[in-house]
């Protein structure tokens, strides 16, 4: 159910209130980028599409489902934008270890995904490191992982903003933390 | 949560957008509001138009039946009838002509006219911006 005030805002603005949709953007604009970021990893790009996305809000405001929430249907948006342009860039990773019933042999043979490499944080450009490694998983696990440790979102936030079951939520998060880890130790 | 993951996470540099990202967005919907009104503007010029290119016929007609029944056409052949009757009455033949004039008629005529010039004019001045893809339009 849609946040009381987000409904009122809505509702004032769909009367003629402009100030009504400049607070609303103001809440989201700042979280919007950085999904969109976390998709494209380039700021221009994002800045664009963001813009894009309070458009096209702005545009089916009328049409919005008040018995759905509002953050939900505009992340949509947001995550519908950012994977239409990175396939018409033809930048969408998948992943190569799922075959086409979805099971993922990575996960078969690796035990414990969640313990880094011991002298991993000794290296002095980690930070180049993980930002090469994060590039290489498939897009929507790296925006999991991203949302989860950057944007510090749980998983049922996670799973309401990218509007996926919980539990492919988790499978996510757990194939990129295990092919992170892999990348890393290679590296 | 790992600690592990989040200590490695905490060195990436934070996701954080332009300053000037807000005020882009706004523009931008300005600029969508903008050419939504040019649409429904461009619309009403068309319709503006259609409907005083079909007024055109009906109202020059009556401007011609207007001539017609005032007697101007007979007045106005005078003048190329007599140049003795001409030079001897030509005050009581202007006030007859001006008498005689469907002045109703015309000021209709030329209105119509004047909208139908007005409307072609705004429409051809629309058109163009309409017909500039939005993604040519100023990018923010």
């Amino acid at each position: 159910m849609i946040d009381t005030s987000e409904s009122q805002l809505i509702y004032n603005y769909l009367k003629g209130d402009e100030k009504s949709l400049e607070i609303l953007i103001n809440s989201y604009f700042k979280p919007i980028y950085r999904f969109i970021y976390h998709y494209v990893n380039n700021s221009p790009e994002a800045e664009d599409l963001t813009q894009e996305v309070f458009v096209r809000a702005w545009q089916n405001l009328s049409k919005f489902d008040q018995s759905k929430k509002f953050s939900t249907w505009l992340f949509t948006i947001a995550k519908n934008l950012a994977l239409d342009f990175l396939k018409k860039k033809k930048a969408l990773v998948f992943s190569e270890f799922e075959d086409e019933l979805g099971n993922n042999s990575l996960i078969e043979t690796l035990t414990d995904p969640l313990s880094l490499p011991d002298n991993l944080f000794d290296q002095a450009n980690l930070a180049e490191l993980l930002t090469a490694a994060l590039a290489k998983l498939p897009t929507q696990d790296r925006v999991v992982v991203l949302l989860h440790y950057q944007d510090q979102l749980n998983f049922r936030e996670i799973s309401e903003y990218l509007n996926e079951p919980l539990n492919s939520i988790k499978s996510r998060w757990r194939r990129a933390l295990i092919k992170l880890n892999q990348l890393l130790k290679i590296s | 949560m790992s600690k592990n993951y989040l200590d490695l996470f905490s060195i990436l540099p934070p996701v954080e957008p332009a300053a000037d990202l807000f005020d882009k967005i706004n523009q931008r919907l300005q600029q969508h509001q903008r050419l939504i009104a040019r649409k429904y503007r461009l619309l009403l010029l068309s319709v503006t138009l259609g409907t005083s290119l079909i007024a055109l016929i009906p109202t020059f007609r009556l401007v011609m039946t207007g001539f017609t029944e005032s007697g101007f056409s007979q007045f106005l052949s005078l003048i190329f009838s007599d140049a003795g009757v001409l030079a001897a009455y030509w005050e009581n033949l202007a006030f007859s002509l001006l008498e005689s004039l469907p002045i109703a008629s015309i000021l209709t005529l030329l209105t119509v006219v004047f909208i139908f010039f007005i409307s072609l004019k705004l429409l051809i001045k629309n058109l163009q911006i309409i017909f500039i893809p939005l993604n040519k339009l100023t990018r923010f």
